[in-house]
């Protein structure tokens, strides 16, 4: 279980890897009917950055809340069917108002190393 | 010489708006997406023992129409985008959100971007800064 204790600031938590197959382009269609149909995005980045931060942070404590998030995007979009590499470190943690804060830095990289997405994940951590 | 403040571009003052409506097969797509099946998301049940009453939209399913509202007012795909959101309030099942923005500093190139429900709410709100002012072009 990912506590609040558990975490280092400055430590790598893990990576995985992720893959923008078909199936997630189809869903991505049906949800969002304006967005650019069959090809990858920067929301469509920030959903996998999403799926990968379920997945290396886990199993967590119920009750946790996503209070904000930073992005940086440098126009790198990867091809459809491509792997995505997903990497995932604490970059802070503290407690104010007794609410504990937790700062979990992202970055999804292209099999060539290109980097795709970058993100600042602000959690209010519930044990 | 080329200049690469942001001022010299003609920068839409707002931002082209996108609605959508959070229902239960669209929260239910993206926790497919995303492999977040949290039951405050996708079970009515469980979240109607919540003080939400009913099931959530994904904080980011709903960050997400801040991407497009960009992606619509540069339809070129050259500007790339630093985002600083804050969720603010719950988007509950069957709400409809729009995501929209208007020009905050032309010179550094920096939105004020924030989503609104149907019942006028802010939902979400933040910054979009531009990163490469020279090469975005506005939407006409």
């Amino acid at each position: 279980m990912w506590t609040f204790d558990r975490f280092e600031p400055g430590a790598l938590i893990g990576e995985t890897a992720l893959s923008l197959d078909a199936d997630t382009l189809s869903r991505w269609a049906q949800l969002y009917p304006g967005a650019s149909a069959g090809r990858a995005s920067p929301d469509l980045l920030t959903a996998m950055m999403m799926r990968g931060y379920m997945e290396v942070i886990s199993p967590r404590p119920p009750g946790n809340v996503h209070a904000g998030q930073k992005l940086r995007w440098t126009g790198s979009l990867p091809p459809s069917g491509s792997a995505i590499r997903a990497r995932y470190s604490c970059l802070a943690k503290e407690i104010r108002k007794d609410r504990r804060r937790v700062t979990i830095g992202a970055q999804l990289t292209s099999d060539d190393g290109r980097i795709l997405l970058e993100g600042e994940l602000l959690m209010m951590w519930a044990a | 010489m080329m200049s690469t403040d942001a001022s010299s571009l003609d920068l839409p003052r707002e931002l082209v708006t996108v609605p959508l409506c959070a229902d239960a097969t669209r929260i239910r797509l993206y926790a497919e997406v995303t492999g977040d099946f949290n039951p405050l998301h996708i079970d009515a049940a469980f979240a109607a023992r919540t003080p939400f009453g009913k099931p959530i939209a994904h904080g980011t399913m709903v960050l997400n129409l801040v991407w497009q509202a960009l992606s619509a007012s540069f339809p070129d795909g050259s500007a790339y985008w630093e985002l600083d959101i804050r969720f603010i309030r719950p988007v509950r099942e069957g709400t409809t959100v729009t995501a929209g923005g208007r020009l905050e500093n032309a010179e550094a190139g920096i939105y004020k971007v924030e989503v609104t429900s149907d019942e006028g709410e802010v939902v979400l709100a933040g910054e979009a800064r531009i990163l490469n002012p020279a090469m975005g072009k506005a939407a006409t």
